[in-house]
């Protein structure tokens, strides 16, 4: 059951500037996705379209069935949760549990089932420990993390974050895919904006990538690898694991392509036993 | 969406000497804030629309600077008809004679409102004044003119940095209130004025967090590439007062005086409705 309508949908911004054009999107219940695409080509603007902040100029956006300008912002606020680029635009409480309580409380959650709520979701993301700390002292990493738990506490189905690991090191990213990962395992509807292939190979069932405002590529993210070409146009490198396993794979006349680093390790060994 | 930027031109106020602005402006906000009479407020209003005109400054702005200030003139009306004692009363004194620190205040003087109603245009036109410097001036102009006048350059940066920095603020309180409207929260849109005072922390700490983080980072940056170094620097632009700055100056100054001085006159329209 698709989760996510979009159809025939374009926006233009009131200074006259159009930054999406005829978009088609159907995102299933459940899936992975993955929006890339250069800067400028509309990744944002998408994403707010989906969570009911602009309301698109033509066609439609729906969501769970319902047009989005059916739905006041605080409806929809708990079908969609989106989380910002920037974790402290968003961050104003004294502590992390006041931050996480204060979008149920907004919804008319109290008393117990908000604490438990608030203690669940901190459990979720490995920030229980942080419950009394003053959020804006935290770290850039755990800033990220109390981020994504202010809006899991909303108890949306769908979970849209733009760029989550802006910003992260190494061990901080995988930090945050994974928790990604766990939450689409347990259902969550994931859309994400991202410059890191890497990631976006190892972590998403499905790529959408824009260009200039239209979508150029919408398929699961081994097809959208194989063509680099295409990709090309809009300045996408595949990520190197994935040029190398082509460059090996045509040796023997093949077309396939491996999206991670333990894929082709294990398609060496493979041949070699 | 920003509502103080820049809006190029080449009209007489554009071309104008950005000192003899600065003078101007300072100059006109007193003579707005001396000034009692209906009569002159009015012309100085009929003088600032004529400024706004002839530098192709969007009109359209007006009234969205009056839909923000409606509250506080409807409050400046109440106050002043509460407090201020006049001769006609609509309503009988609330607080009885012997009240403490308020005795026998708490009516609604005739006098009060007009005295509200006089504030509040005032108030009106002094918003209407500030956009015929900031919106007709480049930062680099003011930062020169400034300098020019004999503030030190460090001052001068200080003040147009600030005046570069209110688009970029304004644009990330609205990101931070898109980012609290999806977690439910519609109190800016819908809440009552109490609900929205309460509501504020939410909206000033990202933005006074944000900000200082900002500057921080911007004095490094400027650390690092030798800010303020040179005992005495140089500028680009130069400023020099040509025949028609003095013009506009000297006659500005001297319309200046006039309004005060038919101010003085019209005193008894005043005291006409001081009467009251």
């Amino acid at each position: 059951m698709s989760i996510i309508d979009i159809k025939n949908m374009s926006y233009v911004y009131p200074s006259g500037q159009r930054a999406l054009r005829s978009i088609d999107i159907n995102i299933g219940e459940g899936e992975f996705v993955a929006v890339i695409g250069q800067n400028g080509a509309g990744k944002s603007t998408l994403m707010k379209t989906m969570t009911g902040l602009l309301k698109p100029t033509e066609g439609e956006v729906c969501i769970e069935g319902k047009g989005s300008d059916e739905y006041t912002m605080a409806r929809l606020s708990t079908r969609v949760g989106y989380v910002l680029q920037n974790p402290d635009r968003q961050l104003f409480s004294n502590t992390v549990r006041e931050e996480i309580a204060f979008g149920p409380r907004n919804l008319g959650v109290t008393g117990e089932e908000l604490e438990k709520r608030v203690d669940e979701t901190m459990k979720s993301v490995g920030i229980g420990h942080l419950a009394e700390e003053y959020p804006p002292s935290l770290s850039k990493g755990d800033r990220a993390r109390v981020a994504i738990a202010s809006v899991m506490a909303m108890n949306t189905k769908i979970l849209i974050l733009d760029e989550p690991t802006g910003g992260q090191d190494f061990e901080g990213r995988y930090q945050i895919m994974d928790i990604v990962r766990e939450l689409n395992r347990q259902g969550y509807t994931i859309i994400i904006v991202t410059h890191a292939m890497s990631l976006v190979a190892e972590y998403a069932g499905r790529v959408i990538v824009l260009c200039e405002g239209e979508v150029l590529i919408d398929s699961d993210s081994r097809s959208v690898f194989s063509r680099p070409d295409l990709l090309r146009q809009t300045f996408i490198c595949p990520p190197q694991v994935v040029e190398l396993s082509r460059e090996l794979y045509r040796e023997s006349g093949s077309t396939a392509i491996e999206l991670t680093v333990d894929d082709l390790a294990d398609a060496i060994l493979r041949k070699m036993q | 969406m920003a509502m103080i930027v820049y809006h190029s031109g080449n009209s007489l106020l554009h071309r104008l000497d950005p000192r003899v602005k600065m003078i101007l402006l300072i100059l006109y906000t007193m003579v707005v804030f001396g000034v009692k009479s209906f009569s002159i407020l009015g012309i100085l209003f009929a003088l600032v629309l004529l400024l706004w005109k002839s530098a192709g400054l969007p009109l359209s702005r007006l009234k969205k600077y009056l839909a923000y200030l409606t509250g506080m003139i409807v409050f400046l009306i109440i106050i002043q008809s509460f407090f201020l004692p006049g001769n006609i009363n609509l309503v009988k004194p609330i607080f009885p004679e012997g009240f403490p620190i308020l005795p026998g205040r708490g009516f609604v003087s005739l006098k009060g409102i007009v005295m509200g109603v006089l504030l509040g245009f005032r108030l009106f036109v002094l918003i209407m004044l500030m956009p015929t410097f900031i919106m007709t001036t480049t930062v680099n102009e003011m930062a020169v003119g400034m300098v020019r006048m004999g503030l030190p350059y460090k001052i001068a940066y200080l003040a147009t940095t600030s005046i570069n920095m209110i688009p970029s603020l304004q644009d990330e309180a609205t990101t931070i209130m898109e980012a609290q409207k999806m977690r439910g929260f519609s109190v800016f849109e819908e809440g009552r004025f109490r609900e929205k005072m309460k509501a504020f922390p939410a909206l000033v700490v990202p933005l006074v967090i944000g900000a200082m983080r900002r500057a921080q980072a911007m004095g490094v940056a400027m650390d690092a590439r030798a800010f303020g170094a040179g005992k005495s620097r140089t500028y680009r632009l130069t400023l020099k007062m040509t025949g028609s700055d003095w013009a506009v100056f000297f006659l500005m100054v001297l319309l200046a005086a006039l309004l005060m001085g038919g101010a003085f006159i019209l005193d008894r329209e005043v005291s006409l409705w001081n009467r009251l």
